[in-house]
């Protein structure tokens, strides 16, 4: 069955379930359901995108991110320990990087790598694609406040995804946990399952009464990890998601301007500082961007390093020119977080905004 | 600890004084070109200084750490980044950077500590120097540099008579192998991967394992195979110094970028002038070796994007402006020859198809 997924009015991709093997089911369709449309749903734009997802046996890769008769070629091998990302290896052939009007990728892998490149690569992708639509992929959470929106960002472990439950459980709407579109100063959704990684969260007790009660589906999820966990020493560590689709039906925001942005970092009180300098919150959004954003960073290069004109060889250069933009038009201000989590951070950013 | 400090000099500009270095290639591969390295500390006054010693700082400089995330801790004028290359987890405390990009007479002062090691990967936990080196007092270095306008240029270079041959491109395009091959013509070592750029003129590397890469020379991709890392080890383990003629600092005369073609074929070149189009290449591909690893914990320059991300600092862009303006000024107008080739036809006794004036 093909399956039709659109993001927002910019892309629309596709997915035929029948060639592909089970973690599709299981993750890329699990990741985007809150997007799956029946095939005219959403008026797309006229120069909309189109993303065709094709499952094959072999390709083969002469090098690691290089583009090739315009086609970039991605390999990927085992990186961040302490997680089934390690045991993920696939080789993938994005074409139609030159159109930029119907995108295929072509996508061989192993049995993991089906859990790792939909966030590693697919995001990338259209990371690196909504720029042509003036739109950009920030990294933070998006709590909608006041028929507006607020943009919370920082490093990871500020507690961004924390609030996010947080915010939910209050029966809040937002725009995404770790991501969110920015177009033309409004906010747009980006509604990926929330993370929570066993590592990071398996020691905070305080989660549990931000966790929506699990459902029968997961609690099965949560005995085959355990299982796995088991069978290799505990090296593997499946990630809890909850996908607010399940849990929290309500809690999509729809599109809003951006009134705030509050950038997060750790220190020693809770506070919240008003009228920082915009050029350094812009820095920060910018190295955050980087950081986030490596493998598209070297996409971008690697077509330069073919000296095309592609727009999107000055895909940074146009971020840095957005952010800027956002920054001088909402207002700022910065958060600091102690170790410990608390959510009342929450109601300071109400308070700061009545 | 017991060894005597080992003192560098990097192109009259920066003493890097590291302590306690243990048996290592970090202190065998030094090009031993004049004044590159120095038996004890210098009268010389140098404008930078770095001092690196392992273990773990002193009270006074880890108390100020006061914010922190996973991978980075910062404070007033210190900072502690924790990386992680597979089998090595290791820390580095940095403190007196120049953050605001005015350097300073104090010294950098750097501590680098191991925090975890699994003795089933080999061969990088017997020279951890080495990961300390590439991640941590590379960068410093660079950025150092930066604040007097001398910047690394990832390319080849070979140079005769005051005139410096260019040899940019990406990983893989055996730059290495033909820079052997000119040297068999009697040209003089610059470079094989990164090349100084001072006051327009190139200048050979004194830091950087020349030569690490060779044992990469026939193979059709980068990939660190358990046979590749057997012979990088046993590269190593000889630590024979370079006996290749190093070249005095030279003005570049041309520039050969170098391609990598998929499909068989003739060689295929294009000339032309180094134009902007060609300095957005040289870019790409610097760029490309600070993002170095495509997993964000091994990221090349990343303590620098941490400073950015939470400071709000500038270091990354400045870099680069002031790296485009300097490399421009030197390089832009040269002639150029574009080489497209297939490293697999590669034949290192006919090169001449490379452009030497």
């Amino acid at each position: 069955m093909k399956r039709l997924f659109s993001v927002h009015d910019i892309f629309r991709f596709s997915i035929d379930d029948e060639h592909w093997p089970a973690p599709v089911e299981k993750n890329i369709i699990a990741f985007w359901k809150a997007y799956e449309i029946s095939a005219n749903d959403i008026p797309l734009r006229p120069d909309a995108i189109d993303i065709e997802l094709i499952p094959s046996k072999r390709i083969s890769i002469p090098d690691e991110a290089i583009n090739i008769d315009n086609q970039l070629y991605v390999t990927h091998d085992a990186i961040v320990q302490k997680c089934r990302y390690k045991f993920a290896r696939f080789q993938i052939r994005i074409s139609g990087l030159q159109e930029l009007k119907k995108i295929r990728l072509t996508i061989a892998g192993n049995y993991a790598s089906h859990w790792v490149w939909p966030f590693h690569i697919f995001s990338g992708l259209l990371r690196w694609l909504s720029i042509l639509k003036e739109t950009i992929l920030l990294h933070g959470l998006g709590l909608s406040l006041n028929n507006g929106a607020v943009l919370l960002t920082g490093s990871s472990g500020t507690g961004k995804t924390l609030s996010a439950l947080a915010w939910l459980n209050a029966g809040g709407k937002y725009f995404g946990d770790d991501k969110v579109f920015v177009r033309k100063g409004e906010l747009l959704g980006h509604w990926n399952p929330i993370n929570l990684w066993y590592h990071r969260y398996q020691d905070n007790p305080d989660l549990a009464k931000f966790l929506p009660k699990p459902n029968p589906q997961e609690t099965k999820d949560a005995k085959f990890s355990k299982l796995i966990s088991t069978l290799t020493l505990g090296k593997i560590n499946l990630s809890t998601n909850v996908h607010p689709a399940d849990h929290y039906p309500e809690a999509f925001a729809s599109p809003a301007p951006l009134k705030k942005i509050i950038v997060m970092r750790r220190g020693e009180k809770l506070g919240l500082t008003d009228n920082p300098h915009p050029e350094q919150i812009a820095r920060q959004i910018k190295a955050d961007l980087l950081l986030e954003a490596v493998n598209v960073m070297r996409w971008q290069e690697s077509l330069a390093h073919l000296g095309t004109s592609n727009p999107l060889a000055n895909w940074y250069d146009a971020s840095c020119a957005i952010i800027d933009q956002l920054v001088s038009q909402v207002d700022l201000q910065l958060a600091t977080v102690p170790e410990k989590y608390s959510p009342k951070i929450l109601d300071m950013i109400q308070g700061s905004m009545e | 600890m017991s060894s005597k400090p080992v003192f560098m000099n990097i192109v009259d500009d920066l003493l890097i004084e590291w302590r306690g270095l243990s048996y290592s290639p970090v202190q065998k591969y030094n090009i031993p070109y004049e004044g590159c390295i120095i038996p004890e500390e210098s009268s010389r006054d140098f404008p930078l200084r770095m001092i690196v010693q392992q273990g773990r700082p002193p009270k006074d400089v880890t108390d100020k750490l006061v914010r922190s995330t996973r991978d980075c801790e910062i404070g007033d004028g210190v900072f502690c980044a924790t990386h992680t290359r597979d089998p090595i987890v290791w820390k580095a405390w940095i403190a007196d950077f120049p953050l605001d990009g005015v350097p300073t007479d104090k010294p950098v002062r750097v501590w680098y500590q191991f925090v975890r090691r699994k003795r089933s990967v080999w061969p990088w936990f017997m020279f951890p120097e080495l990961l300390v080196c590439f991640h941590v007092v590379g960068p410093l270095m660079e950025w150092l540099l930066s604040l007097r306008n001398i910047f690394l240029l990832h390319s080849g270079a070979v140079e005769k008579d005051g005139k410096a041959v260019l040899l940019p491109g990406r990983g893989g395009v055996f730059k290495t192998s033909h820079i052997i091959a000119l040297l068999q013509q009697g040209w003089k070592f610059l470079s094989d991967d990164l090349v100084i750029l001072k006051d327009n003129k190139f200048w050979p590397t004194p830091f950087h394992v020349t030569f690490f890469d060779y044992f990469y020379r026939y193979c059709p991709d980068e990939r660190l195979t358990k046979a590749r890392m057997f012979k990088s080890f046993m590269h190593l383990r000889k630590n024979a110094p370079l006996k290749v003629p190093i070249g005095n600092p030279a003005s570049p005369a041309v520039v050969n970028l170098m391609r990598r073609k998929h499909k068989n074929g003739p060689i295929e070149i294009s000339d032309g002038f180094v134009t902007d189009d060609t300095l957005r290449v040289l870019k790409a591909s610097d760029v490309l070796e600070k993002l170095n690893f495509n997993d964000l914990e091994e990221l090349r320059g990343r303590m620098f994007l941490n400073l950015d991300q939470h400071l709000g600092t500038d270091i990354w862009q400045q870099y680069w402006l002031k790296y485009e303006a300097a490399v421009s000024n030197a390089l832009r107008g040269l002639p150029l020859r574009v080489v497209e080739l297939n490293p697999k036809q590669f034949n290192i006794s006919q090169i001449d198809y490379l452009r030497t004036q």
